[in-house]
């Protein structure tokens, strides 16, 4: 698997353990909110699993603005790279 | 031959303010949409109907809010049922199918109460819990021998222990964002306001915990991505039977909203299992934070309530350091409330970090105390039951007036729904499912 795909299946099983919905059925381009319901609650969640897989600090605030799993997974790795918004 | 068909209607409804220029501002606010998502969905009423209809039925669920009515439709029967803000909707609905010689039949709570003036608009009226009367009234249907109204209390009490899975399969096609269950029936509180301990009684009935677990997997199966809410009225008064409840979640895996009081906010233990179980957000009616008031709402538990009204920031605490949200009802309108009244519960939010919260008015819907209260006190309003929204007014209040209300919601919503707001909550959140984390 490349990097890329580790990634995406990564954050796919943070989103997957804290909505408890099954893996198998979030997809890169399922909408956070209008496919998965995440709410504001599962969505900061979601923000403490990801900071703590990815050993990054990414704010809060930045998942409220993003839509889709694709746009979850870029904005880890824009923080990977080297974005501190924190 | 008779049509087999039968249409299971729910009247289309408006439970925010009733002037469209004000709901434009709340469905612009940060975060309103979580608000209205668990303001909507279906009552399990009708899948509980459909899981009772014979086979020689075919039943069709319609929501008006989200599809049209086919009055042309070849029905051999139609049932709506309605709250009361529904009732004059359901009304008319009626008349279009008596217009066409379909039978119409209507059920709910507010046609329990309002039995005469149902019967004035329907063929038959259901008074109470339906599970007894339905497969009866089926049968007299078929034999042309169906009555002007069935009374629950005329056959045997509900035993939910009995019930069968409620046919939500039948929603599919709804795209529902929450559905909502019901583990149990009944309330010991009495509320002035409320009418649930007066149509469900006061003794709490739970269904088993296999019964409930086997809904759930029954929804899990058929809508993998649905958020449940637990419709129960105070789920967790029978701690007992929730821990064991709580303990067949876990393996579950499900998320899921409920109702309940503040009571659990002192019992920690139950908080953790609470969240393991994957329990997300709980409602919790607050009412008031006026002990005067509070005073005049309970019948029941008056001084439990009173003493928790002191200790209410430390139960909160408890409760969202257990990373369960609280979204918080309170009531405008209560004869000690003033136009301050807002402003304290607003600071309450701020200050307790409620992940959410929502301000009713007051309304005396038929079958409670309160109805009965202000119209011996001569403050009901001769408004329509369409006003009945739980957020316009329809009597008379003692210490605040029309305009205040009013206008003090939609402020007060701003505020609770403030971007700011929004930010200062997801970082109290973030810092507790951190620390949760460590644990």
């Amino acid at each position: 698997m490349d990097n890329s795909k580790k990634m995406i299946d990564e954050v796919k099983a943070i989103i997957s353990k804290i909505t408890r919905i099954d893996k198998s059925m979030i997809m890169e381009n399922s909408s956070l909110r209008e496919d998965l319901w995440i709410d504001s609650l599962q969505a900061i969640q979601i923000v403490v699993s990801i900071e703590e897989e990815f050993n990054i600090k990414i704010s809060e605030v930045e998942i409220f603005n993003v839509d889709t799993v694709m746009e979850v997974v870029e904005l880890v790795e824009e923080y990977k790279g080297g974005k501190n918004d924190v | 031959m008779m049509s087999n068909k039968i249409a299971l209607i729910s009247p289309r409804s408006c439970f925010f303010l009733k002037r469209e220029d004000k709901n434009l501002i709340l469905d612009n606010l940060t975060g309103f949409d979580v608000h209205q998502r668990y303001w909507s969905g279906l009552t399990s009423a009708f899948p509980i109907l459909a899981s009772l209809t014979p086979s020689e039925f075919e039943i069709e669920i319609i929501d008006e809010n989200i599809e049209d009515i086919d009055y042309n439709k070849d029905y051999c029967m139609v049932a709506v049922t309605a709250m009361t803000q529904q009732a004059i909707r359901a009304y008319q609905i009626c008349a279009e199918f008596r217009k066409r010689d379909i039978h119409t039949v209507i059920g709910g709570v507010h046609s329990s109460f309002e039995t005469e003036e149902a019967s004035l608009y329907a063929d038959t009226v259901v008074i109470g819990e339906a599970e007894n009367i339905w497969q009866i009234l089926l049968s007299d249907l078929k034999n042309g021998t169906i009555k002007k109204s069935y009374d629950q209390k005329d056959y045997p009490p509900v035993d939910l222990t009995k019930v069968l899975i409620p046919r939500y399969d039948l929603l599919k096609n709804k795209n529902y964002k929450i559905l909502w269950l019901n583990t149990s029936r009944g309330c010991p509180y009495d509320c002035e306001f409320c009418s649930v301990t007066n149509f469900f009684g006061k003794k709490m009935r739970n269904k088993t915990i296999d019964q409930i677990c086997n809904e759930i997997e029954f929804v899990k199966k058929h809508f993998p991505r649905i958020l449940i809410g637990f419709g129960d009225d105070n789920m967790f008064v029978n701690r007992k039977h929730a821990y064991q409840l709580l303990e067949r979640f876990k393996e579950l895996n499900f998320k899921w909203v409920a109702q309940t009081d503040i009571s659990i906010g002192e019992d920690k233990e139950f908080l953790k299992s609470l969240f393991n179980a994957g329990c997300q957000t709980v409602f919790i009616g607050f009412e008031s934070l006026d002990e005067k008031n509070l005073e005049e709402i309970y019948e029941v538990g008056k001084k439990l309530k009173k003493d928790f009204f002191a200790r209410y920031e430390g139960m909160i605490e408890n409760i969202q350091s257990n990373g369960i949200g609280i979204w918080g009802a309170f009531i405008i309108g209560l004869d000690n409330d003033t136009s301050q009244t807002f402003k304290t519960i607003v600071d309450f939010t701020e200050k307790a970090n409620l992940l959410g919260a929502q301000i009713t008015v007051l309304t005396p819907l038929p079958g409670t105390r309160l109805r009965k209260r202000l119209m011996e006190e001569k403050r009901l309003l001769p408004t329509s039951w369409e006003n009945y929204t739980l957020q316009n007014i329809n009597f008379i209040p003692k210490n605040i007036s029309y305009q205040d209300i009013e206008n003090g919601i939609i402020d007060s919503m701003k505020q609770i729904f403030s971007e700011e707001r929004r930010l200062k909550v997801a970082k109290y959140f973030k810092d507790i499912y951190i620390n949760l984390g460590k644990d």
